[in-house]
């Protein structure tokens, strides 16, 4: 060592305060960036403010008198995303068994499943579960029809996001499971589900804020959701513009809530991988 | 993975979709909580002994409710109100009709209100998820071969309206490629096509050549004009357009004449269950109803004239 203990202590307060110079600098640059970025989005919303007051009349009265009924499309639209995104999990996680199994007739029905589902436009299967099935003697009431139409869809996009998440666990994790002395499915279900299971939630996520949009599709069998009721409530007196910008700002705060949550979860599902990485 | 897993995972299905059938009952307050209790007679235990419990009327009288399909799109005819309940002229003469229906039966059957949207109820094959229409369908012969007509409870006249500032004054000038604007699955659409299957020796030709683009109800083709969408004219129901015009929407009708008028009647499912008794019940209710005024009585408090006799 060529320098005295003096000398290190000087360099090390020198370095302490570079370093404490370089730190505040950045902040500085970060606060900065923060803040135009959030001049931003004031400017646009209130451009768009402006300019929905300047072309749609909005009627106080009537909006106050008419938001409770259209709030409570609310619960129903979450109600509909949430069983319907169980429901796609359920079908994704069996769909993506069948896509990766060597049966050919297991293989064969999961792969028609993601074909058809994804091959067909949403609307038209929820109006095809809704005309069609009766004429099996399986008569399904509007909410539960919409329900089944979007959890088969979205279960077949999941699918293949499944599929990818169960092929995304290193092939080591089942060695080691089975060196442990676990069978093929007590390795599949304990190790592998579990990891595949972290690699998808965020797809999860962003497949549940869609749903809660492509719900309002469920108004075209008269399920009595957000946007039915938005409908329903501008037309009498000819003033939908403002029951659906009404409706709009709802599904908008619904979806700004939920992506706060999905980064929270997306945070703590990951602090496994960021204490990995730093080792 | 084994057979077991397998057949676990089903059974997961199996409850979490026995739970959504569940869920359709009591998360969906909005077809649930308008109920409304429609007679006030004494109820009666059981049924009257000749109905085949099989029958349409058979399965009403066992549930103690009629499930009544309604579009509350089309005021003054059927609109929601913001507590959830519905009004108009067809929701008065359901309620009437229910409650002439309890009177007859001695029974206190009460309407569950169903809005699925118009163009899946004259669809038919309604799978029993409604018992009835009554919901301003007019007669056609194509209708009638999905749905059984009871006898008309009044008689629908389609309008003409077009744009205020429009320089069209007749009919004449409709023809030649001009735009339309109507409702879909409406008889005015069928109309503007030359689908539409009634007989009414006074109908107005439909014009040649026509334009025509089919909104989700008429609501919207008014809202479109009043938004400043070009539309050379909008067919609809003349009641309808006579209201929008009271409520300032900026259309006026092209002329007064009626571009045809059809009866209009409540409507049930040819392809459910049999429907012979209660269609029988629902012709006596609207002769009594014609009889003693009550639907004139209707048809002046919400349409602001008689519509209930058949133009000569």
């Amino acid at each position: 060592m060529g320098f005295g203990y003096g000398s290190s202590l000087a360099a090390r307060a020198a370095n302490q305060q570079l370093g404490d110079e370089i730190l505040r600098v950045e902040q500085q640059r970060s606060r900065s960036w923060r803040v135009r970025f959030i001049a931003m989005w004031l400017a646009i919303v209130a451009g768009l403010v402006a300019f929905v007051a300047l072309t749609v009349r909005v009627d106080a009265d009537f909006i106050n008198g008419w938001a409770p009924f259209i709030l409570a499309g609310v619960p129903v639209t979450l109600f509909i995303s949430a069983v319907s995104i169980a429901l796609a999990i359920v079908l994704a996680t069996l769909g993506a068994l069948g896509r990766l199994s060597r049966n050919p007739f297991v293989n064969g029905a999961a792969s028609f499943y993601v074909s058809f589902f994804r091959g067909t436009p949403l609307i038209l299967q929820i109006l095809f579960l809704f005309l069609a099935l009766p004429q099996a003697g399986i008569v399904l009431d509007p909410l539960p029809t919409a329900v089944l139409a979007l959890g088969m869809n979205y279960g077949a996009y999941m699918t293949e996001i499944f599929r990818a998440g169960i092929q995304a666990v290193p092939h080591g994790q089942v060695e080691a499971a089975h060196s442990l002395g676990m069978d093929g499915r007590t390795a599949f279900i304990r190790v592998v589900l579990p990891q595949a299971f972290r690699i998808v939630i965020p797809a999860i996520g962003n497949d549940f804020i869609a749903m809660l949009k492509d719900s309002a599709l469920a108004y075209t069998v008269g399920v009595q959701e957000l946007l039915w009721r938005a409908q329903a409530a501008g037309r009498p007196t000819f003033q939908s513009m403002q029951t659906l910008l009404v409706a709009a700002l709802v599904y908008w705060i619904m979806t700004i809530l939920f992506s706060v949550l999905q980064n929270k979860l997306e945070g703590r599902m990951s602090i496994g991988d960021r204490a990995r990485s730093i080792q | 993975m084994s057979l077991r897993s397998r057949l676990s995972l089903l059974g997961a299905i199996a409850i979490l979709v026995a739970a959504c059938g569940g869920g359709g009952a009591t998360q969906a307050p909005a077809s649930a909580e308008p109920t409304q209790a429609a007679g006030s007679t004494e109820p009666t235990e059981a049924p009257p002994a000749t109905v085949n419990p099989d029958s349409l009327l058979g399965k009403i009288l066992a549930a103690g409710k009629i499930r009544i399909s309604t579009d509350p799109n089309y005021a003054p005819f059927s609109s929601v109100k913001p507590d959830g309940t519905y009004e108009g002229f067809d929701t008065a003469v359901a309620e009437e009709t229910v409650k002439r229906l309890n009177e007859k039966l001695g029974t206190s059957i009460t309407i569950q209100w169903e809005t699925p949207g118009w163009d899946l109820i004259t669809a038919g094959s309604w799978g029993g998820r409604w018992d009835v229409s009554i919901g301003s369908m007019s007669v056609t012969e194509t209708r009638a071969k999905v749905v059984d007509f009871a006898d008309p409870y009044y008689f629908d006249g389609g309008g003409i309206a077009v744009p205020k500032d429009s320089t069209l004054t007749s009919l004449d000038e409709l023809n030649g490629g001009k735009t339309f604007c109507v409702g879909a699955s409406t008889t005015y659409e069928q109309w503007l096509n030359q689908t539409l299957e009634i007989i009414d020796p006074a109908m107005i030709p439909p014009p040649t050549d026509p334009q025509v683009t089919a909104l989700p109800t008429d609501n919207e083709c008014i809202q479109a004009v009043a938004a400043g969408r070009k539309f050379d004219a909008i067919v609809a129901n003349k009641n309808g357009l006579e209201s929008a015009i009271e409520k300032g929407q900026p259309i006026k009708l092209l002329v007064d004449q009626p571009t045809f008028t059809v009866s209009v009647s409540f409507a049930l499912d040819k392809s459910g269950p049999a429907t012979g008794e209660l269609l029988e019940l629902f012709n006596e209710i609207v002769a009594d109803m014609h009889a003693d005024g009550t639907l004139k009585a209707l048809s002046e408090k919400w349409l602001g004239e008689d519509v209930t006799t058949k133009p000569s």
